[in-house]
């Protein structure tokens, strides 16, 4: 059993940290493209901290020396050789997506709103009311995302919106962002959450690229 | 890929499916409930009883949100290329 922790491009050097459980880390190269990965004897994923920081470390280490496209947590495969296939099978689509993520990182971006607003309806004691509240909160939204996210999306080369984020919040999206244009961005949102008293904007990351890993998402924009 | 799983975590995980789906209808309700309110074309009582429909709904969900001990951010499924559902 082996577990994969991201794609690269072919001249990758191996990560010089362990992946999870401590093990080993192994590049598989193949025409342009490569694969780190571990190998296990017996492996159970599960999501706790000290197993998502291995992953996430490995991913980070590959970002540090290129594009990397990071594979989700818990990606396991039978063997080397299905690795390999994955690989050949895919290979046109991940050297454009790789191409895409080169030199760009992802950042994070929450709006939630200042003030507690009563986001729950449910204290309402009319069916009308109850109506009317939820269309006011969905208005707060699509605001948010009009005066929030269309600026900040300028200065990316690509976007995820969620399209219903869970509340309080209002706007939860990612941005694929060059390199060099980081301060910039973070610069405009912090502009941003100075206009609009009523908003906390909160930027994360660099992240690798994790909402920009396959192609062509639906709510993707590409400039 | 992963066919070993214990049965907790294969009841919570459907757990987790089901109510994920209700939620995704509920929200869709929602907003078509409102689309049409702002629409106007609904009486007024038909408003109340649609308003308090949903209501009931959203109250039931947040006890079997409770009940599960699910939050929110728990009743999401990422789709892979398609994103997240919520």
């Amino acid at each position: 059993m082996i577990y994969a922790y991201g794609i690269c491009a072919a001249a990758t050097t191996p990560p010089p940290c362990r992946g999870l459980g401590g093990a080993r880390l192994g590049v598989l190269r193949r025409d342009g493209l490569a694969a780190v990965y571990s190998r296990h004897r017996r492996l159970r994923p599960q999501p706790t901290p000290a197993q998502v920081l291995a992953h996430e470390r490995v991913v980070e280490a590959i970002m540090d020396d290129g594009p990397v496209l990071p594979l989700r947590f818990g990606t396991q495969l039978a063997t080397e050789e299905r690795l390999a296939t994955v690989l050949d099978e895919r290979r046109e689509e991940l050297l454009r997506t790789l191409a895409r993520v080169r030199d760009r990182v992802e950042l994070g971006v929450r709006a939630l709103p200042t003030a507690p607003t009563r986001d729950r309806a449910a204290g309402e004691r009319t069916g009308r009311a109850y109506l009317l509240a939820r269309a006011a909160q969905q208005r707060r939204r699509d605001r948010t995302v009009r005066d929030l996210h269309e600026p900040l999306a300028e200065l990316a080369a690509a976007t995820v919106v969620r399209p219903l984020p869970a509340p309080p919040a209002l706007l939860v999206a990612a941005y694929l962002v060059d390199a060099d244009r980081v301060a910039a961005f973070r610069a405009r949102a912090a502009a941003l959450d100075a206009q609009h008293d009523e908003l906390d904007v909160v930027v994360t990351g660099p992240w690798p690229p994790y909402n920009f890993a396959t192609e062509d998402e639906d709510e993707s924009r590409r400039r | 890929m992963r066919v070993d799983a214990d049965d907790e975590d294969v009841a919570r995980g459907l757990a987790q499916l089901v109510l994920t789906v209700v939620e995704l209808l509920r929200q869709l309700m929602e907003r078509q409930a409102i689309r049409r309110v702002e629409a106007g074309d609904l009486s007024d009582d038909q408003v109340e009883r649609l308003g308090l429909a949903l209501m009931a709904l959203e109250q039931r969900m947040d006890e079997l949100k409770r009940d599960f001990r699910m939050t929110d951010e728990d009743l999401n499924l990422n789709l892979g290329p398609l994103g997240n559902l919520l």
